[in-house]
């Protein structure tokens, strides 16, 4: 029960996290969770250069695993968006 | 790539998305036993799993609903004829056994809305612990479906020879009053067998889980048609959404 009230508490976060993405984040992110389209092709689908997509993925990855509170510091991630 | 380099791409590589190039290496890391990708990638296997709640709260038919509200709300209070008279004849009385009456009435309701909140809120954690155990399954199926279509809905259709089947949907408006999605596992012999049923959010997105286990050599796609709201022993329209199971 409490590992249920500890993923419930993460799953609220994470919600409202995805809710503060900007729409540019919040769609690579739908491309690649409902419609399962890679990096290069979501950059030939939105008509963007792949940096462009992966600036944003990134970002948003970013803001998501913010919202968990995992500390990937020490993983070399860096903490700017 | 670096370990740096691939920090980024580890919740793509459990969606399936990362390029195969990438994929390869954080495959290979992982099979090596590299700590750092090994962690990286149960850090992401956790977020995405979260992203379930991102997914449609699925509001239930009216007759399940009602189901519902039936099974956890008080029964209706009855008071014996006897009683009636008697609180005619003291005015007072009734007044006191009404707002007792009001009051048990609204405490069953707020009951009945608790426990309805409680069976969504287990719902949705089922859910991402279905997903969670999915995205760990070593012989996950992965394919998509609508990709070339140049109108929705799109998405993709996981199948586990041992936790069933999930499927993420986009682009698919919610079905009509009365109406709702169901989802098939069609047999390479045989009718198709019912695998639950969904609704999608406003924003055309859902989330479906049907667990259990699947026999992947008899298996031939996975499909979705729209049916009367009580669902269907066999599908009633042509279903819009078949998805092959990859072998």
């Amino acid at each position: 029960m409490d590992e249920d009230l500890l993923n419930s508490d993460r799953g609220r976060r994470l919600q409202t996290a995805f809710e503060q993405l900007n729409d540019h984040q919040r769609q690579v992110m739908e491309l690649a969770y409902f419609e399962g389209l890679s990096q290069s092709e979501m950059a030939a689908k939105l008509n963007q250069p792949l940096g462009t997509i992966k600036t944003w993925t990134r970002a948003a990855l970013q803001v998501l695993r913010a919202a968990l509170g995992e500390n990937r510091n020490a993983m070399g991630e860096s903490t700017g968006i | 790539m670096t370990n740096e380099e691939l920090n980024e791409q580890y919740e793509l590589f459990v969606l399936g998305v990362a390029e195969p190039e990438v994929a390869d290496e954080i495959r290979a890391k992982l099979a090596a036993g590299d700590p750092e990708v090994t962690q990286g990638v149960a850090l992401a296997r956790e977020l995405v799993a979260g992203l379930a709640f991102t997914a449609p709260e699925v509001d239930p038919p009216d007759h399940l609903r009602k189901k519902i509200v039936a099974a956890v709300s008080h029964e209706p209070q009855t008071f014996p004829r006897w009683f009636w008279v008697w609180a005619t004849a003291t005015a007072l009385v009734t007044v006191v056994a009404f707002n007792f009456w009001q009051r048990e009435q609204k405490k069953g309701a707020e009951v009945a809305e608790m426990r309805q909140l409680l069976i969504a809120q287990s719902a949705e954690l089922k859910t991402v612990s279905q997903l969670l155990e999915f995205l760990n399954e070593p012989e996950l199926k992965l394919t998509t479906f609508g990709t070339a279509q140049p109108a929705p809905p799109r998405g993709r259709v996981l199948v586990s020879p041992n936790k069933g089947v999930l499927l993420l949907v986009s682009n698919l408006p919610p079905a009509a009053q009365g109406r709702i999605y169901q989802m098939w596992l069609v047999p390479k012999q045989g009718g198709p067998v019912p695998m639950g049923l969904f609704q999608t959010t406003a924003q055309g997105t859902a989330l479906h889980v049907r667990p259990g286990t699947v026999d992947l050599a008899s298996a031939a796609a996975i499909a979705v048609s729209l049916e009367p709201e009580a669902g269907s022993t066999a599908p009633t329209t042509t279903p819009f959404i078949i998805a092959p199971v990859a072998e």
